[in-house]
């Protein structure tokens, strides 16, 4: 528990902060080598040599000096505490200063109210190079320079940026959390505080909404699925996590002893006592379930792969695109979930010890986003007039997807928030889908997705349903005049088989006809030098080709005799004997 | 028995049929792909439509359509006791028919009246009797006669003397008396046109009418019909047509009819009188539009009557008016409108655009900037200038440069009432270069951005107001007229106030618009001389226009372009292409331009189209850029269109287990008798094919059903310029929104395009694109007339809108007078 007379040493305390953190700066040593870490220290300063050292302006300074989880950092990742600092932004306003220093001791007793050992709160006014950074740019996080150095972060796992500015009619709080680990900003969270009586309470709402529970990704295995008849086994995969501080996140009840009772109930009859004795009631460590650091059945996580160099020090990360896990199964820490991506396998690279599968819980609010299409390659085109479809996540086989939309002439298509959090997204173009996109909406404000841009292919798609149906009514057209004229010339009646022989020998013939579909198929790939584009043309220049094979084959077969096999008569053959028979010809 | 020999015959019939799904199938065996499996057995089904149908009459002759003279030919075989008295309707024998009494031996070939061209034979010794088609008539007409309808029982007769029964006397004396009690019942009912026809018939055919059961000769019978005639045009008030009716008769029987005619004149010259006063009494009163009626009333009666001429001068200055005959209503006159006729025509009148179409070039439209100049002012296309002049003009409302800057921004935002997509997209600054510069720069180069450019001088949303009905329409009419008045027939427009100060010394007269229903009607005002001008003028009368002298009839330098667009109500059918394109295959796009649109008259520029833009005419095909001519007109092919729409209704399963029942249809059109007459030719031949279809008319000025309940919609549209028009009728903007990726893709080439071959390439593409996908089905183009009367001068030439040069037009009476001479 915070004591209310530390704030009485709030000016030493600040002093001895500020020294410390100087002293750091001129070794430039990081404060995570300060915590013993001689191998990286090294490698660090190394690193920090090219680096200009930090001002005081960067430096964060808690409000207050607290020493609670010592310690915590060498614990196992399921008991290992967060070590959350709030910064906070004030817009240098009278009456939001008036109130900051009631608002930062309230965020702190609240948080120990609400877990005392999931997570450490810090709070501090903001490095003033960032606060007014974030008091404009919050949403745009990117925009402020510096932020993401380590050195900045200090050892803190999150990063809680609250800023508070005066509305006129009242306050208004942003808080955003930054994940240091995964260097992921979550959403932001808005509240309007009308009284300053409750702010604190209402900034602690805030925080606990933005805040992302961590997990680390265990291992993926695959899960056979039920097989269909005829059809080869599938197998889906199943994502193994460990959620971070689940384990330390306890508490000390007093319970009714209610064992011990029991037995004292049955040896006593219906002997009634109304005093209590001390052994009625007994201490016992339950989890503090209403911790932040707990994950809901209906949370989603967004993964991500940090890999770190032999020091440990970051060397990249990623972010795994349009890929979500969803909560199947939750057992203390351990967590099981499916993987809901635009990738086929996006968890399945091979293991190594320096990259670290992590998951991010994301909660975002009920906003949109704006999913942006653009083409892969240098000219990165805004694709306009995608066709955007939506399955449900737990479709059963079969069912259509429902078009949401297009995308419109700068590419883009808002999507709309839904209860489920997640919205897979189909993007299609003409027949052909091009990609799945689980997409959580609210969590960016905007996405975007490069896609080929396959005009080619898709102009294609239009001559080749000419020639379709053109082939179609040609076949029918050809069908109806065999008909017609067989049945003139079973009547033996000349001059009506002659129409009907002029009717059919009018219809297009099949070589005109592929004649006409071969400078086609030329012409269409010629204009592309893309592989997938020419294979999808000559698949579907080969389909049409048999078509017209088969009706070749169908007209010989028409005069082909399959006891005696030979041909008999053609229609012109058939003709001119009726001709023959004429009694003018005689 | 002979009963089940002729069992035999029947199933033999049916051999053929079999034949057929039997090859069919050994064909499924060859593993063809699904759809031309599901083509052929459709195909092998239509062809036993007739078979199936056995034509033995189990019901005698009551199973006989009737009137029998309306139906195909046929003969009757009757079947004595060994053919169980069988009685069977049969192609005519012709030749083949044998005299009584029939022999013993030998049979009877014949085939039956529906069946599928199959030779069938009977034994003579089991056929009873044998009757023609020509005698079934006879005895038909004689039992009319018995009932007194001998107007229905003359057709079987005359049918029956086309068809080699002119030798027989008895039955050419039954016709002719059928005739005269015809005209006798017709002459009773007052109908004095029918029995006039018929005794002026009989007159003419006749030396010796003595026998006739009359009460007085013949010729006064026939004055009294004329007279009957004239008597009811008079007190109908069609002064042009009676006196007509009273020259003709006194030359036809000039000693019969002198009484006749001298009377009339002297009532035609009370009546002119009569008019007269009644005009100037009006006028007096102020009411100038029926002081004109009346004046030329007066004028139609007796013509050139020097005092109703001279009255008629004076009422022009008077009351200076022109009256046009117009077959839609204004709507909420907006001259972009392509859709609506009406709309386009009044837009023009009283709606200016910051650029207007003027007429067309050999590149596209040709733009008019209202204020001033629009120049290129870069070698690549990318930067223009608008220069303004703002001396003050007729018509022409007043715009500075700041407010030009901000209407082409607002054009280009989302929005705004006057967003423009394909703006927005080539946009990228406007700014005032100086006090009467504007200079807009592009992205991208595209051809013609002045067609993008056709917008309001103020920002407002003119739709939405007129469907409000908040009277914002008529405050915001900055044209030369402004609507004073509109009721359901008339609307009435006068010279906008707001250009008083600018006015040119013209006597710009007050323009009326009468609405008809009938363009014909318009037109026999137009010639009559109640009217002057005729907005839209019937093909079919195109030739008596061109014959009278008094009339001058000009072509629209724009075609119509008529459509039809899809909106299918069965789901299972809304999507499906074959279906369409069977549907298409079903229209008899020839005939119906031929006989209903054109009236049978030969027009440069109306025919079948097989794409979505005008072909233009052989006089002016500069708006044909878009036209592919590789692309031919879907052609009228009934087997083939059956076999389609039958193709896409047979079972699927396991989808689907039953066929689709062939669905019925719904086409609406706009209030136009062109679009009604072509609309239910389309109607008629898709319902005779199984799809009862039926035809509904929208509301007058209405352009698109506000409801659901319809599957076509008929379109007859005026494209101005295919580049930016193709938005407008297909794809998310248009009216055909439903397309398919492949048109998606050629529409936003064309909001980028560069140079005329790169923009006339992507439209031709869209059209080959539409006549495959038939996201509209194309029908035809109709090149669309205006009339006036000689009195009327500069109307113009090469018009795009009938209003074009309202600013000019002159009533000038002299030019009547000149014609006369």
């Amino acid at each position: 528990m915070i004591q209310l007379d530390r704030i009485k040493f709030f000016g030493v305390c600040r002093f001895v902060a500020i020294a410390i953190a100087f002293v750091f700066l001129q070794a430039n040593v990081s404060p995570a080598t300060a915590q013993g870490k001689p191998a990286a220290a090294k490698k660090k300063g190394k690193d920090a040599e090219e680096k200009p050292p930090l001002t005081a302006a960067e430096i964060f300074v808690p409000q207050f000096q607290d020493n609670d989880l010592a310690g915590a950092e060498d614990r196992a990742w399921e008991y290992r505490p967060y070590r959350v600092a709030v910064w906070c932004c004030l817009d240098g306003s009278p009456r939001v200063n008036a109130i900051y220093p009631m608002v930062a001791e309230e965020v702190i007793r609240r948080s120990e109210l609400l877990d005392a050992s999931g997570w450490d709160l810090t709070v501090g006014p903001a490095p003033s190079k960032f606060r007014n950074q974030f008091l404009k740019h919050l949403r745009s996080p990117e925009r402020c320079e510096g932020f993401t150095d380590t050195r900045v972060l200090g050892a803190y796992d999150k990063i809680m940026i609250v800023c508070l500015t005066d509305d006129t009619n009242h306050l208004l709080a942003r808080v955003r959390e930054f994940d240091v680990q995964t260097q992921q900003w979550g959403p932001v969270a808005n509240r309007q505080i009308g009284f300053s009586q409750t702010a604190g309470q209402q900034l602690m709402d805030a925080i606990v909404q933005s805040f992302m529970p961590l997990a680390q990704i265990d291992r993926v295995t695959a899960i056979p699925l039920e097989v269909e008849e005829g059809k080869p086994p599938k197998t889906r995969d199943e994502v193994l996590m460990n959620l971070r501080a689940v384990k330390s996140c306890l508490r000390a009840v007093l319970a009714p002893a209610q064992a011990k009772n029991a037995d004292a109930g049955e040896a006593e009859g219906s002997k009634e006592s109304s005093q209590t004795t001390d052994d009625a009631f007994q201490l016992k460590v339950e989890p503090t379930k209403s911790s932040p650091a707990f994950v809901r059945s209906s949370d989603w996580f967004l993964p991500v792969i940090r890999t770190t160099d032999k020091y440990n020090n970051l060397k990249f990360l990623e972010p795994l695109e349009f890929t979500f896990l969803s909560v199947d199964r939750v057992e203390e820490a351990e967590i099981r979930a499916s993987i809901r991506s635009s990738a086929r396998a996006p968890l399945n690279q091979r293991k190594s010890r320096r990259a670290k599968k992590l998951a991010l819980v994301i909660r975002p609010p009920q906003d949109s986003t704006t999913l942006r299409l653009i083409s892969t390659g240098k000219e990165k085109m805004p694709m306009e007039g995608f066709s955007i479809y939506e399955k449900r996540i737990d479709a059963p086989k079969g069912e259509k997807a429902k078009l949401l939309g297009q995308t419109d002439w700068k590419g883009e298509f808002e999507v709309q928030p839904v209860g489920e959090g997640l919205r897979m997204l189909l993007i299609k173009r003409g027949e052909r889908g091009l990609r799945q996109l689980p997409i959580v909406p609210g969590l960016y404000a905007s996405v975007e997705s490069a896609l080929p841009n396959d005009e080619t292919r898709l102009y294609s798609e239009g001559v080749f349903k000419a020639f379709d149906n053109e082939i179609l009514g040609l076949m029918i057209q050809r069908e109806v005049a065999r008909v017609r004229l067989a049945a003139a010339l079973k009547k033996d009646s000349y001059e009506l088989a002659k129409v009907e022989y002029d009717a059919y020998r009018e219809l297009e013939e099949i070589s005109e006809i592929r004649q006409r579909l071969s400078i086609a198929v030329s012409d269409l790939k010629a204009r592309t030098s893309d592989t997938r584009e020419s294979q999808y043309i000559q698949n579907r220049y080969d389909n049409l080709e048999k078509l017209l094979d088969n009706e070749i084959t169908k007209e010989q077969n028409i005069h082909f005799n399959k006891e005696t096999k030979k041909f008999g008569k053609s229609y012109l053959e058939q003709l001119q004997d009726l001709k023959a028979k004429r009694p003018q010809a005689n | 028995m002979i009963f089940s020999s002729t069992r035999n015959l029947i199933t033999n019939s049916i051999l053929p049929g079999r034949t057929i799904v039997a090859g069919l199938r050994r064909a499924a065996d060859n593993d063809l792909p699904n759809w031309s499996l599901w083509a052929v057995f459709c195909l092998a089904s239509l062809c036993l439509v007739g078979a199936a149908d056995a034509q033995w009459l189990k019901g005698g002759f009551d199973d006989l359509p009737r009137p029998l003279v309306d139906s195909e030919p046929f003969d009757l075989i009757q079947l004595n006791k060994r053919g169980e008295n069988a009685l069977l309707r049969v192609k005519p024998l012709g030749k083949a028919m044998p005299t009584k009494p029939f022999p013993q031996r030998g049979v009877l070939p014949f085939e039956y009246f529906a069946d599928f061209d199959e030779r069938l034979e009977v034994p003579l010794s089991s056929v009873e009797t044998i009757q023609s088609f020509n005698q079934l008539l006879v005895q038909e007409a004689d039992a009319l006669v018995g009932e007194k309808k001998y107007a229905k029982a003359f057709r079987n007769l005359l049918y029956v003397y086309d068809h080699g029964g002119s030798d027989d006397a008895s039955m050419v004396d039954t016709m002719r008396k059928c005739m005269f009690y015809d005209a006798k019942e017709n002459f009773r009912a007052k109908d004095f046109e029918l029995s006039l026809s018929i005794y002026e018939d009989i007159y003419s055919t006749r030396a010796e009418q003595n026998d006739l059961d009359l009460d007085e000769p013949l010729i006064d019978v026939i004055m009294d019909c004329y007279e009957g005639i004239i008597q009811n045009k008079f007190d109908a008030g069609e002064y042009t047509s009676v006196r007509a009716n009273v020259i003709a008769v006194a030359e036809k029987y000039p000693e019969a009819a002198a009484e006749l005619a001298e009377r009339w004149t002297k009532a035609f010259v009370k009546r002119s009188d009569e008019l007269l006063e009644q005009a100037q009494e009006y006028a007096s009163q102020g009411k100038g539009r029926l002081a004109h009626q009346l004046a030329r009333k007066a004028d139609q009666i007796v013509p050139d009557r020097p005092e109703v001429l001279a009255y008629q001068e004076e009422l022009l200055n008077q009351f200076p008016l022109v009256v046009v005959g117009v077959s839609q209503p204004p709507g909420d006159a907006d001259p972009t409108r392509i859709e609506h006729w009406g709309a386009r025509r009044t837009g023009r009148l009283v709606q200016r655009r910051i650029l207007e179409l003027s007429g067309l070039t050999d590149e596209g439209g040709n733009y008019s900037f209202l204020n001033g100049t629009l120049l290129r002012t870069d070698e690549v296309g990318l930067r223009y200038t608008f220069e303004i002049n703002d001396e003050p003009r007729f018509g022409v409302p007043r715009l500075n440069a700041f407010e030009l800057s901000t209407r082409l921004i607002a054009r280009g935002q989302p929005g705004s009432p006057s967003y423009n997509l394909g703006w927005a997209k080539v946009v990228d600054r406007v700014f005032v270069e100086a006090d009467n510069k504007v200079t807009f720069t592009l992205k991208t180069p595209f051809i013609r951005p002045e067609a993008l450019l056709s917008t309001t001088y103020e920002d407002y949303d003119l739709s939405a107001a007129d469907a409000a009905g908040s009277g914002e329409v008529e405050s915001r009419q900055n044209g030369p007229y402004v609507l004073a008045n509109l009721d359901a027939k008339v609307a009435t427009f006068e010279v906008n106030a707001a250009y008083e100060s600018v006015l040119d010394g013209n006597l710009h007269p007050v323009i009326v618009e009468q609405l008809y229903g009938s363009m014909s009607s318009a037109v026999d005002d137009l010639m009559a001389g109640n009217i002057d001008v005729v907005d839209r003028v019937s093909i079919g009368d195109y030739q008596r226009l061109r014959d009278d002298p008094k009339i001058g009839i000009r072509p629209y330098v724009l075609p119509t372009v008529h459509l039809l667009v899809p909106k299918i109500r069965n789901q299972e059918l809304a999507n499906n292409l074959y279906f369409r394109t069977g549907l298409s295959h079903l229209i008899d796009r020839e005939s119906i331009v031929e006989d209903v649109i054109c009236g049978g008259v030969e027009i440069d520029g109306c025919e079948p189209i097989s794409g979505p833009f005008p072909l233009g005419t052989e006089e002016n095909d500069q708006i044909g850029y878009a036209y592919d001519l590789s692309a031919q007109p879907i052609a009228y092919n009934e087997p083939l269109g059956r076999v389609l729409t039958e193709l896409v209704m047979q079972p699927k399963p396991p989808k689907r287990l039953e066929p689709i029942k062939p669905p019925s249809l719904t086409i609406v059109h706009p209030a136009s008798s062109s679009a009604a007459n072509a609309s239910a030719a389309i109607a008629r031949g898709w319902t005779q094919a199984g799809f009862n279809t039926e035809v509904r008319e929208l509301k007058p000025g209405q352009s698109f059903p506000d409801d659901p309940n319809w599957d076509f919609l008929y379109l007859e549209i005026t494209v101005e310029e295919p580049l930016t028009d193709a938005h407008r009728l297909i794809g998310p903007q248009g009216f055909a929104k439903d397309v398919s990726a492949p048109i998606e893709q050629t529409l936003r080439i064309l909001n980028y395009a560069r140079s005329w071959q790169s923009s006339s390439s992507a439209l031709r593409r869209l059209h080959r694109q539409v006549r495959t996908d038939l996201s509209v089905i194309p029908l035809w183009q109709v090149t669309e007339y205006y009339a006036f009367r000689n009195t009327i001068r500069n109307v113009g030439r090469n018009i795009v809108h009938l209003y074009q040069q309202v600013d000019r037009w002159k009533i000038d009476l002299s030019a009547k007078e000149e014609q006369e001479k």
